[in-house]
């Protein structure tokens, strides 16, 4: 027969994980005992003479990880035998009860027969549903699919790694238990979000169930509406339920439970009969409960309450039924002959509300599954993997987070009653991820912290169950829920410092396993991250630690870093880090990004830690922008700990890393080591604003809080001591160094050559400044000096490069003065190029006011320029007057043009200056030397270190 | 003293300097500190989302109120409400506080929420945003009326003469798509690596590889 439509008929069961060890009056666990009585065992009971009668029927069953446990749990077969003993027995005393009266002793007589026919079926299996399930498994007739390991609301699960565990270890509880891997899943509530599709697939899922809306909101929209299941991008198939055969049932206004002639759940006789005839069977501290005995029928609304007839019930689901089948077979119909294939029906429910709620539930599936499966003409009964195996063409989209609770998302699970759940359980899925990624290699060979892990697992699975949340929500026995989620998480918590510090209490930990005996073999695998690649990285930083034991492992903060360089500083940190690394010290420069890209490098043997900031740099103040990055390095450096990076000391270089340098100094308790370059009170001769205020605050607390100060000349030295206080013994002066380039090449004389022509300098002397521009450098004075030097040397050309603020002003000056045509300003020049210029120079001047170091003085020495500096800072300590270049007077231009004179004068005594500074470079300024200073500096810090680590 | 030691704290001062500024020992001052929190915990200006820790003998609570972690995290709760909780860690505040000059405690705090869909958010393109003012002693929030559809990350910050200084920023978060799809969506493609997502993920992961914008 060539079906026109099929149903596919799904029955989810689930029951939180309510088993306890302990005490076996706890109401929690009546729920178990009453859905197996009116549910579970009633269905099976249907499904058994479907088989018997050779009824071709299709079902599919999602029966929880949770319920799975507790049914196959030897104590809780133990209880259910006593309650359903006690409810035989109870029925027993009814039917004499009732004796007078005949329509009630009926009812009575009902339930007994019912009673004994589930206890003889009990007797007949030994209490064990498990193996009816297996059976009905191995039918073919009924598919049995699996759910989240402890029905978390998977949305709210944080990481994907506790998402991985849930599905997972669900998946193997079913194996387990059931003896096979199962192709579909039921989402607990529903509940999706975009990427859970991508781990289902990884978990080898087929199919799963989804709510109406999920599948209608999908993108693009579904061509077969919600007729056909829909393929998710990872190729997994969500099945949509239908919106009017769920209302049929579920709906409280016009759903066939509410019939008038069906039983009427809510008048049992634990509430109604005297005390101290139902007390034997309600609960032992006087709390009356449901016993499952009720007469009455729901009669209507606002009519005394009739008693029940069981044949007139009866008779009700079997027209219920064939109503049931009618619509679908009418939707079926309607819907063919715009479907290019028979439409797929999907009808899901909760099994318990078959049998428990709505008592007639079993026989209006029995009466559905025989009428539809010898009856129906239109409608074929069918399971997901049948139709995935008849129709593998299926269409794909991207499907909404969404869930089959009320309004259809997450509100249930989320909201004022329950919210404070998720900060707690998404902080224990981080440290439990942490720590068995930590102890990952030691799991075979520590069987208890093996055992602990695995019960702090267990421990947040039960918390992370969707049950509590939605309890709280409902506010029904909320206590509970609180005290379940309140427990978990505090063994949890407890466990996992106990494993942290080695005191695992093997006592306390059998007992919780005892307590707990769901998922016994739970694989940590799961939470491990995908690929473990963290793994590898963090090992590295520890592995590296421990190879080299003496080596050091520095943390450098430097607001600038090659290719970002605004001024010496940049370039200083690079060259020091790399000359540090040659020596074996493990060195992490955190620092900005250059733009929005953040990333990571090994650059020389640095880690570089290229760090965006939540607003970027040129969209903000400059201050607010500085303090983000402070907090950008904060952080990092936090990341770079957890992953296991350890470091020895903190460098931090200048006042804009200051908020970072001391607050991780605080925080790791590390030694900081502080260079300071230059000075905010240097820069601007005094200070004169509130922002020269606060820098010069943030440098004075930065100098206060360092265990050591690094600067480069005695002449800082002396200028942090006289500012800010700090006593000599804590500063050291380490000088910045530079590279000693080999004499040109033909090829740079022959470049050489080329600059003087594109340039227009003749074949005179060229004197060169290289600086920025501005009034602390002092072209102002070379420009005094300049007409003297002329009037000796007319074909002498001043080379001034760089820019700055000035640049205009002193262009200007040059013209007034009429020195137009011997001085050229270039500008911004590259380093190349700056390199040829210096080469070629008679002499560099550097007519600085203010200078903390000097390094252009520096590499103008390196690359045998003789040099002429203001007898000033950091330049009187590296130019020595008359040994390796000349000095004057600062911010005296006639003592300038003095000794340009003199050294244009004579040329021979060029050659001895050039080659003493040559040697005093080599000597001095050369950075493996002053790296291995810096080095030293550190070791000196070693009681610090040994503490620290 | 505890109003000495939280204003101390917030002027960016360590423990130990509190300790010997206000005579005491460190264990104190951390003691004291401890019991401000869970005081302020149980006012009922905070209780909103609060544990219901109120309801139980406080031996008997055993989940700390914080966890040291600083953090910012953006829940869905539905296609226009978005769940946001946070904890910002004393030496957070106590850095932001030194930069601000100001008493932590004085500064209006709030939620700066960026509507980032489709883009790689770098702090400036967002479609906008909208500024959440919330209440003191609040560590968790509900937004509601937020659009359908839509990716949001959400920054932590304060408010301090007229401007906004985030402090902690979330990762993102989709809000569902409650209508049906707009005609002419482009089919999907299988994507067959389960190992890197290739889709938005609102979930987080400890493995290594970069969320995608998509």
């Amino acid at each position: 027969m060539v079906s026109n439509g099929y149903l596919s008929l799904v029955l989810h069961a689930h029951l939180p994980y309510v088993r306890d060890g302990e005490r076996d009056d706890r109401l929690e666990e009546r729920w178990v005992y009453e859905a197996m009585l009116e549910s579970y065992i009633p269905l099976l009971l249907v499904f058994d003479k479907l088989l018997a009668d050779s009824i071709p029927f299709r079902i599919t069953l999602a029966v929880s990880p949770p319920l799975l446990s507790m049914l196959d749990d030897p104590l809780i077969r133990e209880r259910f035998q006593r309650h359903l003993a006690k409810t035989v027995e109870l029925a027993g005393k009814e039917c004499r009860r009732t004796s007078g009266s005949p329509e009630e002793h009926r009812v009575a007589k009902m339930y007994l027969r019912r009673f004994r026919e589930i206890a003889a079926y009990c007797r007949k299996w030994d209490y064990a549903l498990i193996p009816a399930l297996k059976r009905l498994q191995d039918s073919g007739f009924a598919e049995l699919i699996t759910c989240a390991a402890t029905h978390a609301f998977l949305p709210f699960v944080e990481t994907e790694e506790a998402i991985r565990a849930q599905l997972m270890v669900g998946i193997d509880t079913h194996e387990r238990i059931l003896g096979r891997r199962p192709a579909g899943i039921w989402l607990p509530e529903c509940g999706y979000t975009p990427g859970l599709d991508r781990l289902l697939k990884e978990a080898g899922i087929r199919y799963f169930f989804t709510d109406s809306h999920t599948v209608r909101h999908a993108t693009p929209q579904p061509r077969r509406g919600l007729f056909a299941p829909l393929l998710t991008p990872y190729d997994v198939a969500a099945f949509p339920r239908d919106e009017e055969a769920s209302r049929q049932v579920w709906s409280s206004v016009i759903g066939y439970p509410g019939d008038y002639d069906y039983r009427e759940y809510y008048r049992d006789i634990g509430f109604d009969l005297d005390w101290a005839y139902i007390a034997p069977y309600v609960h032992p501290e006087g709390i009356r409960v449901h016993t499952g005995l009720k007469y009455h029928r729901i009669t209507g609304r606002g009519v005394p309450k009739a008693i029940y007839d069981p044949d007139r019930a009866r008779e009700k689901a079997a027209v219920h039924a064939g109503h049931f089948l009618a619509s679908r077979e009418a939707q079926a119909v309607q819907a063919a002959e715009w479907l290019d294939r028979p439409p797929l029906i999907t009808a899901t429910y909760d099994a318990e509300l078959f049998g428990h709620w709505w008592y007639e539930g079993p026989q209006f599936l029995d009466f559905l599954l025989r009428k539809t499966a010898c009856d129906s003409q239109v409608i074929s009964l069918t399971t997901p993997s049948a139709y995935l195996d008849d129709y593998p063409q299926i269409d794909r989209g991207r499907l909404p987070m969404s869930s089959w609770g009320r309004n259809g998302y997450g509100e249930v699970w989320l909201n004022e009653q329950n919210g404070w759940i998720y900060r707690h359980l998404h902080q224990a899925e981080r440290e439990l991820i942490e720590l068995v990624e930590e102890t990952h290699d030691d799991h075979e060979a520590r069987p208890l912290l093996r055992r602990g892990l695995q019960q702090a697992a267990r421990e947040l699975m039960l918390a992370q169950s969707s049950d509590w949340a939605f309890i709280m929500d409902g506010q029904t026995v909320v206590d509970y829920a609180v005290r379940r989620t309140h427990d978990h998480l505090a063994c949890f918590r407890e466990l996992m410092e106990q494993i942290r510090a080695g005191t695992i209490d093997p006592e306390r930990l059998a007992a919780r396993e005892r307590a707990y005996p769901l998922f016994p073999a739970v694989d940590l695998r799961y939470y491990l991250p995908a690929g473990s690649h963290r793994v590898n990285v963090s090992r590295q930083y520890v592995a590296a630690g421990k190879e080299r034991e003496e080596g050091l492992r520095v943390l450098m903060l430097s607001w600038e870093f090659p290719p970002r360089v605004v001024g010496g500083l940049g370039r200083a940190v690079y060259d020091l880090a790399r000359h540090l690394a040659r020596q074996h010290v493990e060195v992490h420069v955190l620092t900005a990004a250059p733009c929005t890209a953040a990333q990571t490098e090994l650059v020389d043997g640095v880690r570089v830690h290229r760090l965006n900031t939540y607003v970027p740099g040129e969209q903000s103040d400059f201050l607010d922008w500085v303090f983000q990055l402070n907090l950008a390095m904060t952080d990092a450096a936090e990341r770079l700990v957890r992953q296991g990076f350890r470091p020895d000391l903190i460098h931090a270089h200048d006042w804009m890393v200051g908020w970072a340098a001391l607050e991780l100094k605080q925080r790791f308790e590390l030694p900081l080591v502080t260079t300071i370059h230059a000075l905010e009170h240097g820069r601007h001769q005094g200070i004169h604003t509130p922002l020269q205020q606060r820098i010069h605050e943030r440098e004075e607390n930065l100098s206060a809080a360092s265990d050591r100060l690094i600067v480069c000349s005695r002449y800082m030295a002396g200028e942090v001591n006289r500012l800010f206080g700090v006593p000599q013994e804590r500063i050291d002066v380490i000088p910045n160094g530079v590279e000693c380039p080999p004499a040109a090449t033909a090829d740079e004389e022959e470049r050489m050559r080329g600059v003087r022509e594109e340039l227009g300098l003749g074949t005179g002397p060229v004197i060169m400044f290289v600086g920025r521009m501005v009034r602390e450098k002092g072209v102002h004075l070379l420009l005094e000096a300049a007409p003297r030097v002329l009037h000796d040397h007319p074909e002498a050309v001043f080379v001034l490069a760089g820019k700055g603020p000035m640049l205009e002003e002193w262009r200007q000056t040059a013209e007034q003065r009429g020195l137009s045509s011997r001085v050229r300003f270039l500008g911004f020049v590259d380093d190349v190029r700056r390199n040829l210029l210096f080469r070629l120079a008679a002499a560099a001047v550097f007519p600085s006011l203010y200078e903390p170091f000097g390094i252009v003085a520096l590499e103008a020495m390196s690359l045998g320029t003789p040099v002429i500096a203001a007898d000033t800072g950091g330049l009187r300590e590296i130019v020595r007057h008359g040994e390796n270049g000349l000095t004057f007077y600062t911010g005296n231009a006639d003592s300038l043009a003095d000794q340009l004179c003199w050294l244009l004068h004579r040329p021979d005594e060029r050659g001895r200056l050039v080659r003493l500074a040559r040697e005093d470079i080599l000597r001095q300024y050369e950075w493996n030397r002053l790296a291995l200073q810096t080095l030293d500096l550190y070791r000196s810090l070693g009681s610090a270190l040994a503490t620290s680590i | 003293m505890l109003e000495r030691i939280l204003q101390l704290r917030s002027q960016s001062m360590s423990i130990a300097q509190i300790a010997k500024e206000c005579g005491l020992t460190v264990g104190q001052v951390k003691y004291r500190l401890q019991k401000g929190r869970s005081r302020s915990e149980a006012e009922p200006a905070a209780s909103r989302n609060a544990a219901p820790s109120q309801n139980r003998p406080d031996d008997a609570w055993r989940l700390p109120p914080f966890y040291g972690r600083d953090v910012v995290k953006l829940m869905v709760q539905g296609p226009t409400v978005l769940f946001v909780y946070w904890e910002i860690t004393w030496p957070r505040m106590r850095m932001v506080a030194s930069y601000l000059q100001a008493d932590y405690r004085q500064i209006d705090k709030g939620l700066r929420l960026y509507d980032v869909t489709d883009r790689l958010f770098d702090g400036t393109n967002a479609h906008g945003h909208r500024d959440v003012t919330v209440s003191d002693g609040a560590h968790s929030w509900f937004v509601h009326d937020v659009q359908p559809g839509r990716t949001y990350i959400a920054d932590f910050g304060l408010f301090h003469r007229e401007r906004f200084y985030p402090i902690l920023r979330s990762e993102p978060a989709a809000t569902p798509r409650n209508h049906p799809a707009a005609w002419g969506e482009p089919l999907v493609e299988t994507a067959a690596d389960t190992r890197v997502p290739a889709w938005f993920e609102n979930f987080s992961s400890y493995s290594l590889y970069p969320k995608t914008s998509k």
